[in-house]
């Protein structure tokens, strides 16, 4: 799979979804498929937002395990099964992150950020459809560069609001404007776009 | 909508999981009733996971496949939905302060969309953004059923200990009560806070026993309007409570990660 095209078309998803059913009823071989399938997605993402690829392994076994975990719930969800598993391998990514910060004692870093009790995230039913990933992607490129900054610090550093308005020195009040100017401008882009057709290439 | 427009940019914000305590907790208490905030947000979960997904990928090492697979499937499954339920007749009243709205609210709230769900699914495919709404508000309210069943499973703990918390100076008139197991956590809850305004807010710190031990935080307290605030927290492995406390500290924590002030809210754990 290393280097060559993905294409995720609608029999993909579904490919997915039959999987989870099949780890639901404890299927290890189908937990291997889903991990071929997706592994290199939550990788590349865990990684990116971690920086240390230990981290990004360790993230790596707890996404999948709590895919295990879950599978039944997933399953009762209907959602996305490719959009579960990234939301899930970024909540996941944060958390670290941001425990990494509190305590710089355990890795690098050495931010103050409140420690927020939080609670294991459940999986939200998302759903994508056929072509919404290129045109978010597409979308990401047009975002004026202020806007792109704070959206890639909320979303792969994981700063609160408030955090990215003490890391930039840009007023909170325009922190929170930029960001849901940015986000408005990719939802557009994934609402107006074709309901059919359309490929991932990755 | 009334009361809506103070939530304008907060539900940008809640998808990015990019809110303060206090926010987070304004927001969700005015989430369970907005239906505009509801279908903005899952809309906007729809854009994160595209980010997600547009990302470069990246293939890990060979090895971890079956490193993966081994710790995945050595433990067990959990069920589709979650059907445990609390004794409430044997909790402390401050789980059965918090259980009884909750439960009542969400009992009734579970049955009433449940009743609505099996309507919607019914009905023609059209409904599928209707049902999907529904499906985030249960998990929703699951979220808040878990959340109290930590609650439960600390206040309850073989190993639980317990600490009356006193208030002075700014905060006199609080009062609380922690409850702190040593496999599953801490357990805090305070009424009567003061509000603080937004330039300070409520730390919270654990002090572990012995006169050299040095306070560590467990972040910033969210305080509901009424000035009540409570919480269940996971500890990093290995940290001891003896004393549990409160200070007044900049809004993002004290700079210097150690009690800037005395304390306003303490109690020392009863063994």
């Amino acid at each position: 799979m290393a280097g060559t095209d993905r294409t995720l078309r609608d029999f993909d998803a579904e490919a997915d979804r039959l999987l989870v059913r099949d780890v639901a009823s404890g299927s290890t071989e189908s937990l291997a498929r889903l991990y071929d399938r997706h592994a290199a997605t939550v990788y590349g993402l865990v990684r990116r937002i971690v920086q240390v690829s230990e981290d990004a392994e360790e993230l790596v076994q707890d996404v999948f395990a709590q895919v295990w975990l879950d599978a039944r719930r997933y399953e009762a969800s209907r959602a996305t099964v490719a959009a579960l598993i990234v939301m899930l391998a970024r909540a996941r990514a944060i958390e670290r992150l941001r425990a990494r910060r509190a305590r710089p004692d355990l890795g690098p870093g050495s931010e103050t950020t409140p420690v927020v009790p939080s609670t294991p995230p459940e999986p939200e039913p998302v759903t994508i459809a056929l072509g919404e990933v290129d045109r978010v992607r597409e979308a990401l490129g047009t975002l004026p560069d202020a806007e792109h900054e704070l959206l890639q610090l909320a979303y792969f550093e994981g700063l609160t609001y408030t955090g990215i308005a003490d890391r930039t020195g840009v007023p909170l009040g325009t922190v929170k404007t930029r960001l849901r100017s940015a986000l408005a401008t990719l939802r557009e882009a994934v609402t107006s776009g074709p309901t059919t057709g359309g490929t991932i290439h990755r | 909508m009334t009361g809506h427009q103070p939530f304008a940019d907060a539900a940008a914000a809640h998808a990015l999981d990019a809110l303060d305590g206090a926010d987070r907790e304004a927001f969700e208490a005015h989430l369970a009733s907005c239906r505009r905030c509801q279908d903005e947000l899952s809309e906007l979960r729809r854009v994160l996971a595209a980010i997600g997904l547009a990302g470069d990928t990246e293939e890990p090492p060979a090895d971890l496949r079956d490193r993966t697979l081994r710790r995945a499937t050595a433990q067990g499954q959990a069920p589709a939905t979650s059907t445990r339920s609390a004794p409430a007749s044997t909790l402390p009243w401050i789980v059965a302060a918090a259980s009884i709205a909750l439960a009542a609210a969400a009992g009734v709230w579970a049955v009433t969309l449940q009743a609505q769900l099996t309507d919607a699914r019914a009905a023609a495919a059209d409904a599928v953004p209707q049902i999907q709404t529904l499906e985030t508000r249960l998990l929703g309210l699951e979220q808040g059923v878990n959340r109290l069943q930590q609650v439960v499973n600390i206040v309850t703990a073989p190993d639980v200990r317990r600490a009356r918390l006193a208030g002075s100076g700014e905060a006199a008139g609080a009062s609380g009560l922690a409850y702190w197991s040593e496999s599953l956590g801490l357990v805090f809850h305070a009424t009567s806070l003061p509000p603080l305004g937004s330039e300070r807010g409520y730390e919270l710190w654990v002090i572990p026993p012995g006169s050299n031990a040095s306070p560590v935080s467990l972040g910033m307290l969210a305080v509901s309007l009424d000035g009540t605030s409570s919480h269940a927290v996971a500890l990093q492995d290995g940290i001891e409570v003896g004393t549990v406390a409160v200070t007044i500290e900049p809004p993002t924590g004290s700079p210097t990660r150690q009690p800037t002030g005395a304390p306003v809210l303490a109690g020392t754990l009863a063994g």
